[in-house]
């Protein structure tokens, strides 16, 4: 006969098992994206990666055909569209002149554009900036919107930074867990635990509060 | 070795983990403001008169003013303006101080901006960098421990899984699958039109 107490301890050792599987497995399906957010972070801390950073422009041109729209922002949108660019068109960069030729910039992670539209002639020309490697990386921290003009595809970026905040919260929880349920180092586990856990609480509350 | 990188991985996630976790939770708030609402700030504007002596200088115009105004916060802009106007803001989770000097010196308009709760968090998320008072400092301190142990756990934790495991197969899948998909995506960043 299987006492209730054997039958419990059996529980927690396949719940502990279980745990620390998911902890791994999931931890290693963000590891990526932790890197990545790691570095990234430490770029806005320091800011050793230049925004003007120029890995190559080139220009090009072609000829559209262009809506009679009024709106200039709607305009830089369509041009975008039909050039089968992608980016956010910057609304603070988007002027046109008194014969509705309009100039816009453009961004999206590792690609600058400035671009052209004559009016008269149907025109466009455009100015391709690359940022290169960096850049893109840190365009990437925390990239939750999908970036206008690409696949939809490109959606599954959000997806993932939507698993790895989940995959963060759950992993903070089963690996207090999983230092707690072992009989060695608890003393040290809580006593860090808990006297970190006040000091950073206390200085953000401070922060607020005062700061 | 394994114990001393399974110590690292233990004693900086205890460390550091309500930092690390608060970064998450800013970070969903702001990922996700539509889902949390955005609501505006309470704002109080006052007026004050001037009698700064001081240098012309952005920086020493923005310490006097925090300085005598009781603006706390991080200073996070300055700018003039073409018509001799000054702005400077200062930042802080809850707060945020809009200082506008005008052309001729005299007075400060200052507006007075407290956040709700959903830009309080998104605020703490945005503080970085090493300027403004000890506090500030010590925050960018905190913010580089958060992010060097974000590539800490990534780093320890392949390490851990790899000395752990037996059967490897699951491991490797999700190894590569996040590897493949973090680089193929950034690849597409750099080479697609």
């Amino acid at each position: 006969m299987v006492s209730s107490k054997q039958q419990n301890h059996t529980y927690l050792l396949h719940m502990r098992k279980w745990m620390l599987y998911i902890h791994l497995h999931a931890g290693l399906l963000c590891s990526s994206y932790l890197l990545l957010y790691g570095i990234s972070a430490l770029d806005f801390n320091h800011e050793f990666i230049s925004d003007d950073v120029n890995n190559g422009t080139t220009t090009w041109t072609r000829t559209l055909i262009l809506p009679d729209l009024r709106d200039d922002s709607q305009l830089a949108e369509h041009v975008r569209d039909e050039l089968g660019l992608s980016g956010w068109p910057l609304s603070w960069t988007i002027s046109s002149d008194e014969n509705g030729n309009l100039r816009y910039d453009m961004a999206r992670p590792a690609i600058f554009y400035t671009i052209h539209v004559t009016r008269a002639t149907a025109l466009v020309t455009v100015e391709e900036t690359r940022r290169g490697l960096w850049h893109a990386i840190r365009g990437l921290h925390g990239l939750s919107a999908h970036i206008p003009g690409m696949p939809v595809l490109s959606r599954m970026w959000t997806m993932f930074t939507e698993i790895t905040n989940w995959v963060v919260l759950f992993s903070a929880c089963s690996g207090v867990y999983l230092w707690l349920s072992r009989r060695e180092d608890r003393l040290a586990g809580w006593s860090i635990l808990i006297g970190a856990g006040v000091l950073s609480i206390g200085f953000m509350a401070y922060l607020w509060l005062w700061g | 070795m394994y114990k001393r990188i399974r110590s690292l991985h233990l004693f900086t996630g205890m460390s550091l983990l309500i930092f690390v976790v608060m970064y998450f939770v800013t970070g969903y708030v702001m990922i996700h403001r539509d889902w949390f609402g955005n609501p505006d700030p309470a704002s109080a504007v006052r007026t004050e008169t001037l009698e700064y002596t001081g240098d012309e200088t952005l920086d020493a115009w923005a310490v006097y003013l925090q300085n005598t105004y009781g603006l706390t916060g991080q200073i996070e802009s300055r700018r003039r303006f073409r018509d001799g106007r000054m702005e400077i803001v200062y930042l802080r989770p809850g707060t945020v101080y809009r200082a506008e000097v005008s052309a001729d010196r005299k007075t400060v308009r200052i507006t007075e901006n407290k956040g709700s709760w959903q830009r309080t968090m998104i605020l703490f998320h945005r503080l970085h960098g090493y300027h403004g008072t000890w506090l500030y400092i010590l925050w960018a301190v905190m913010f580089d421990l958060a992010s060097i142990s974000l590539i800490v756990f990534a780093l320890t934790g392949i390490y851990m899984w790899y000395k752990l495991t037996v059967r490897r197969l699951a491991g490797w899948i999700m190894l590569g699958l996040s590897y493949s998909f973090t680089g193929g995506y950034i690849l597409y960043l750099l080479y697609a039109p």
